[in-house]
């Protein structure tokens, strides 16, 4: 298998940079997700590690070697598009075997590795069909069954999830993390979903505007957020962000009421902040409230219940893993985990 | 009671409409009535006074009496005993065989290059492309009997200030340069429209499949092979269709380049008709017997590219 490295990368559309210098690692056998919204230029950068675009600055290297001026075609990479990608005239074994017939792999043993992918992705019956007789998740684990059959260093995801319904997208996340678990390749994911990113990635790259915002495992980027924008992308509900000064010991917002710091840091004293804390990183207390929540809707999941409101006349969303009668307009005193606070910079969004 | 009242005026209502939903009917008949009418006149009518015609007996003399004998398949013996009209059926079936086959290739690779993002065509260069397919056949044929002229064409006159040739060659004169002479100057006129459907067809065929194709691996020539070639298969069947069926009815080429000429070397089917019917002896009668059996084969040409080649891509 392989690692990946991208150095100092850079992309631009004629004066137009898109990609500002990034500077990645991927190990061996790791599977990273690149997430970011539309347009940070994530599967720009995928692209372009398959070469299916032109590196305008800085070096994309596979085992030390820069792969920078190899073709595609040269690069021993496999790429599951988001559209799929499937030869429409093609039937599905034709599909999966046409890089093998390319090869010169003889007949038979292009027969047997098709197979052999076909029955992991549960394609069997389906082998002499067209695209167009299949549904879009059986199109889907066909274009994952092309990757597959090639057995190649690398393994390239764009979106290749996007285009299920969620119920099917749940279901090919597990099969296509338990597919890295088999195969053990390289592969590198991009998704806008953090949820698909958090449940299937070993590590998280996450982008914004053409520069990578933090790297770091799920659990990295969900306890201990660089800044601001990585806080609220991962996560959902996402984060609470409630905007106030540092005041000593305290944090006071605009309305005058104040919220515990963890550990007042000397300096900071006076500076306008974002006070961050999570969902789940709320008590409903009795006694000893640290603040008080006014409640404005209450939704029941079955697992959880999330209570929109707010707190200081900021609105903040919270989530108890219990069942709740509680009623709009009802004002309830909650406690928090103070080690699981993150205080951002009010201009640059960074943690303080 | 309220039930039946409901009832009648249901139907007292739905008569009205029936009544109103015919009119539109009417109308639509009435103004396709003046197209009908030049259809008729100028198609239908034609054609089946053809069929009617091949199976009698029609000269000058008949034509100025207005009586036209029945005789059978007198007529349609005469043209299967003319040695001209089977000269002119293997020339017409070589000429569909070359000239149909330029138009593909040639079309399939101008296309090519026009689609290909790292060459840039200007507008006008793509306009110019098109040019010769709007000029008129006619016009066409007498620009190219131009250029092949003996005495004052072009391409004696490039050839000889490029030192390839010492002498005025005659190249309508030779029936081998006569007959590429007309393919040149059909397949000129024709190509424009070949590379105006496969360039559609070629933007028709999504990017990411040359991708995909490209990382399983594949030179340019088998993305040719294997992703162009099979998805272009549809309108490759079109032309065919096309391009066959009107290269069988050439005329305007053979009438201002050749005249059919040197002898008889370059008749084709069209011009057996045209020279059988419209010059002495006047024998309409065999000229529309040739053009039925014309038709017939271009039709049975037709069928078999649906049949065996013509084949739907679903996306």
């Amino acid at each position: 298998m392989a690692n990946v490295s991208v150095e100092n990368l850079k992309k631009n559309y004629g004066l137009h940079e898109v990609i500002h210098g990034i500077d990645i690692d991927i190990g061996d056998r790791e599977f990273v997700a690149l997430v970011g919204p539309s347009g940070c230029g994530k599967s720009t950068l995928l692209r372009m590690i398959a070469g299916l675009e032109d590196v305008s600055g800085g070096t994309v290297s596979i085992d030390e070697e820069v792969i920078n001026d190899i073709a595609p075609r040269d690069r021993d990479i496999a790429m599951v598009f988001q559209s799929y990608a499937l030869y429409p005239h093609m039937t599905v074994a034709q599909n999966m075997g046409f890089a093998l017939k390319l090869a010169k792999v003889p007949a038979d043993e292009i027969d047997a590795r098709v197979r052999q992918a076909a029955a992991t992705l549960n394609l069997t019956d389906y082998l002499e069909r067209f695209p167009r007789e299949l549904s879009g998740g059986q199109r889907q684990r066909v274009a994952m069954g092309r990757a597959i059959v090639r057995r190649p260093k690398v393994f390239l995801f764009d979106e290749p999830l996007s285009n299920l319904d969620a119920k099917l997208r749940v279901r090919m996340r597990t099969e296509i993390k338990s597919l890295h678990q088999r195969l053990g390749a390289t592969s590198i994911y991009v998704t806008h979903d953090q949820i698909e990113a958090m449940t299937m990635a070993d590590r998280i790259v996450v982008m914004r505007g053409g520069n990578i915002e933090q790297i770091g495992a799920p659990l990295e980027l969900y306890d201990a957020p660089v800044n601001e924008f990585v806080a609220t992308f991962i996560g959902s509900p996402a984060i609470n962000l409630l905007e106030g000064v540092i005041d000593g010991a305290d944090f006071r917002l605009p309305d005058g009421s104040t919220l515990p710091l963890p550990a007042a840091k000397p300096g900071d004293n006076g500076r306008a902040a974002k006070y961050g804390i999570r969902p789940e990183h709320f008590a409903i207390v009795e006694t000893g409230a640290m603040t008080m929540m006014k409640i404005d809707v209450v939704e029941p999941t079955g697992n959880e219940t999330i209570l929109s409101g707010t707190i200081g006349g900021q609105e903040v969303q919270i989530t108890q893993q219990q069942r709740l009668s509680l009623a709009p307009g009802q004002e309830i005193g909650v406690s928090l985990r103070l080690d699981a606070v993150h205080l951002f910079d009010a201009q640059s969004g960074q943690r303080l | 009671m309220t039930g039946q009242s409901k009832t009648a005026i249901g139907k007292t209502n739905s008569a009205r409409r029936r009544r109103k939903e015919l009119a539109p009917s009417w109308l639509a008949l009435g103004m396709n009535v003046p197209t009908l009418i030049c259809f008729v006149l100028i198609l239908a009518y034609p054609i089946f006074f053809a069929g009617y015609l091949s199976f009698h007996e029609v000269g000058v003399r008949e034509l100025r009496s207005g009586d036209y004998a029945f005789s059978g398949l007198a007529n349609y013996i005469e043209l299967f005993g003319d040695p001209v009209f089977w000269k002119s059926l293997r020339n017409t079936i070589l000429f569909v065989v070359v000239s149909v086959l330029l138009e593909v290739v040639i079309g399939l690779a101008i296309a090519l290059v026009i689609n290909e993002n790292r060459i840039q065509l200007s507008r006008v260069t793509k306009f110019l492309i098109l040019v010769p397919w709007a000029v008129p056949p006619i016009v066409n044929g007498f620009l190219w009997a131009f250029i092949f002229n003996t005495q004052f064409g072009y391409l004696n006159r490039l050839l000889y200030q490029l030192g390839l040739i010492d002498q005025q060659v005659i190249w309508l004169g030779n029936s081998s340069t006569a007959f590429m002479a007309i393919v040149i100057a059909y397949v000129w006129r024709t190509v424009p429209f070949n590379i105006l459907l496969y360039h559609a067809a070629l933007q028709g065929i999504p990017d990411h499949l040359y991708e995909a194709a490209e990382l399983d691996r594949a030179t340019r020539w088998e993305k040719f092979r294997y992703i162009t070639l099979p998805l272009l298969r549809p309108i490759l069947a079109v032309t065919l269709i096309l391009r066959t069926t009107f290269a069988f009815m050439v005329f305007d080429e053979i009438f201002a380049i050749t005249q059919g000429g040197p002898g008889n070397d370059t008749w084709v089917a069209a011009w057996y008709t045209y020279k059988t019917s419209f010059n002495p002896p006047f024998d309409i009668g065999v000229g529309a017997a040739s053009a039925y059996v014309l038709a017939l084969i271009v039709g049975v040409v037709a069928i078999a590219y649906v049949r065996y080649v013509y084949k739907k891509v679903e996306y």
